[in-house]
């Protein structure tokens, strides 16, 4: 079994944690989240005959009172960066996860998430500009999340 | 101090993790510089504890130390050594995965390598919760009711030990004395590590730390003091007490009763109650009487209770004799007759207390039986359960074997004798080896996953999944032993990570036995050692315990 440590990244509200939750194989309780501002979930894949268990770090998103310690970010081989498709500024605000992640870990592979893409109407999704490794997402109508993670592991395996 | 020439410094702050997993085991061995001081303070903390401590413990330690002549700070020393490590893991710091793991029998951790990652974000945040205080130490204990985890960080790699008590400055240092030897051994190991727990080195240092933690345990339970033991000799020596005491008043009572017959002739019962003697039996005369209670005066300053008792026969002489006398003796012989009377009261009153005493003793062997009664009921009912409970598990274990038997009816690994996989036909270890043939562990896994799912449909039945490690007669009884106990691990640690253990939670279940060469393979009287050189699998069902000791009480 080969194991590698992700993480989900991305502003408030913008459905991290229930992304994952509908995905994942076993987890923490909530608390956790709120206490020290992750949480650990796992997720078992298999991949071209090779299993693969995926440790997902949801990281609570940092505010002025609260900073989110450097250390969660280390060691990471993967991202996923989690905006809210109807938060214009959530998108935005993907640039600067992304930065402080990258710093961290220059070598990483990361996917985006435009969550809650059940809120959009099928003409807007149709305008919205999607490269290989960027998806629209719903957990609540399960829209890609598989997807989402395979492309991850992929990228992160290349 | 001198200083550390440029090129050094330069190395370190470039590859700091490097340099510290070199410098660690080194480093640790210097800690012993240091450990006088610690001493000192933790000397200083036992005194402290003494002084102010108000507790139930303390009185005891107290009692303890009186009675045994050991200084209340030895005791506390003593104390504080107990505790006791249920698991290791070994974590790589930047990526917080779980690079290898030990647990005690019973004690293994679900979901262990969430576990890992979930105390590298504890510890991470505690840490930068410290450095925002201005304190410069990394947070290196974790306690939660029972539970305790000792964290000590070295490089690229941190080790938890789960303990239930905070682990005194002794252990800790014997913890990080083992971890210096495995950073030291496993350091490049460490560096490279990239999520892939199927390199030999998860499986060698996992071995490594099990026997650390066993024989830490063996430590632990000879310093561990049995609470059983301590009652069973406070109660023998109340009992020698309570017997001295016994003893001592027998002793004095039957000396008097020697002393009256030596002077007397007379044989009469003395026995001591509520600070009286009572005096009890027939004597022949009421002179004897008399001499009787002069004997006791003097012998002791206690009081007499008098119920001796002369025969109606001599008082019928006794008052013919007096009537001769004449009228003048009348009223001598009416004194007496008066004595006589009183001592006839006292023998009344006397016999009286005994039936009183007998009635209370019949009043209390009713009640004794009654329990004996009841207590009867309850067992004959609990037995009548486990008899319904045995049935029940006799049909299963039943059901079981038939099915088993049926499904690897043409299976060359399995034995239809005992209904279990029997490997011997598989070379899966070369001569002296504890690491397995890759493709015969495969072929191995193969036909237990097929064994455990039908053991699977009798889950709630089955107590343990044994794996059985077994050696041929090369090398002495003790290095097979070791080496099947290593072996039957090594098969079990592949089996726990195949997917239909882990879907069925079945990692718990799992039990690794050594047998060393006690049971090798012979063909036609002569050892086949490729054959005995064999991994075993069978099983055993939860209520079996029960069933064995029904067949010996049916037995008995």
């Amino acid at each position: 079994m080969i194991r590698k440590k992700i993480l989900l990244l991305g502003d408030f509200s913008v459905g991290k944690t229930s992304l994952v939750k509908r995905y994942v194989d076993g987890t923490f309780d909530d608390k956790y989240l709120t206490t020290i501002g992750v949480k650990i979930s796992k997720k078992l894949l298999t991949l071209k005959g090779v299993e693969y268990e995926l440790l997902i770090w949801d990281i609570e998103g940092s505010t002025p009172s609260k900073k989110i310690s450097l250390g969660y970010y280390k060691g990471a081989s993967g991202a996923i960066f989690v905006a809210d498709v109807t938060r214009k500024e959530t998108i935005e605000g993907i640039e600067a996860h992304k930065e402080v992640f990258l710093s961290e870990n220059p070598d990483a592979k990361f996917v985006i998430a435009y969550n809650k893409s059940d809120k959009l109407s099928e003409i807007l999704k149709e305008q919205m500009e999607l490269t290989e490794n960027s998806f629209l997402t719903s957990a609540k109508n399960d829209e890609n999340v598989e997807a989402l993670f395979i492309k991850l592991m992929e990228n992160m395996l290349s | 101090m001198k200083r550390v020439t440029p090129a050094i410094s330069k190395g370190i702050s470039e590859n700091k993790e490097t340099m510290i997993d070199a410098l660690y085991p080194i480093m640790g061995g210097m800690i012993s510089k240091y450990v006088t001081q610690a001493i000192k303070e933790m000397m200083e903390t036992i005194n402290k504890k003494i002084e102010q401590g108000l507790s139930f413990e303390r009185v005891k330690r107290k009692a303890k130390s009186k009675l045994t002549g050991v200084s209340e700070t030895e005791l506390l020393l003593d104390e504080s050594k107990d505790a006791r490590i249920s698991s290791l893991f070994v974590i790589q710091k930047e990526s917080s995965l779980l690079i290898s793991e030990a647990h005690l029998e019973n004690k293994e951790i679900d979901d262990a390598h969430m576990v890992a990652s979930m105390a590298s974000a504890i510890k991470d945040f505690i840490n930068d919760w410290v450095e925002n205080s201005d304190a410069t130490n990394e947070v290196q204990l974790l306690s939660y009711g029972n539970a305790t985890l000792y964290i000590e960080s070295a490089g690229s790699v941190f080790l938890v030990a789960f303990l239930d008590t905070e682990p005194s400055y002794e252990q800790r240092i014997k913890i990080n004395t083992f971890f210096a030897s495995i950073v030291k051994k496993y350091a490049t190991f460490f560096q490279e590590f990239d999520g892939d727990d199927s390199a030999d080195e998860v499986l060698t240092l996992s071995m490594e730390m099990e026997g650390y933690i066993y024989a830490s345990q063996s430590v632990a339970n000879d310093k561990k003091k049995n609470p059983a033991k301590f009652i069973v000799v406070s109660l023998a020596l109340l009992l020698l007490g309570y017997g001295v005491y016994l003893f001592n008043g027998w002793y004095i009572e039957h000396t008097l009763e020697k002393r009256v017959f030596s002077q007397t002739g007379e044989e009469i019962e003395i026995s001591k109650q509520d600070g009286h003697f009572i005096l009890e039996g027939q004597v022949g005369s009421t002179d004897a009487i008399y001499e009787i209670a002069k004997i006791m005066k003097r012998q002791s300053k206690e009081s007499i209770v008098n119920h001796l008792s002369v025969p109606m026969t001599y008082l019928d002489e006794r008052f013919k004799s007096v009537t001769h006398l004449g009228e003048g003796s009348l009223s001598v012989v009416e004194k007496k007759l008066s004595f006589l009377e009183h001592n006839f009261e006292q023998t009344v009153n006397g016999l009286q207390k005994k039936i009183v005493e007998l009635e209370g003793q019949v009043e209390g062997s009713k009640v004794y039986l009654n329990k004996l009664l009841k207590s009867t009921t309850d067992e004959m009912r609990v037995l009548k359960e486990e008899k319904l409970a045995l049935k029940k598990v006799l049909e299963v274990k039943s059901e079981i074997f038939s099915k088993l038997d049926k499904a690897f009816a043409s299976e060359v690994y399995y034995n239809i004798d005992n209904h279990s996989l029997d490997f011997r036909t598989l070379t899966l270890f070369a001569a002296g080896n504890i690491v397995y043939e890759p493709k015969q562990i495969v072929k191995l896994s193969k036909v237990f996953e097929k064994y455990l799912r039908i053991l699977l449909e009798y889950k709630g039945y089955i107590n343990t999944i044994i794996i059985e490690g077994h050696t041929d007669t090369s090398g002495t009884k003790e290095e097979n032993m070791l080496l099947s106990k290593k072996r039957a691990l090594s098969v079990k640690y592949y089996l726990e990570r195949l997917k239909i253990v882990k879907q069925y939670h079945m990692q718990t279940y799992l039990k690794a036995v050594g047998y060393g060469s006690s049971k090798v393979v012979l063909v036609d009287g002569i050892e086949d050692k490729n054959a005995s050189r064999r991994i075993e699998i069978t099983f055993s069902l939860k209520d079996e315990k029960i069933l064995n000791k029904l067949r010996e009480m049916i037995n008995d």
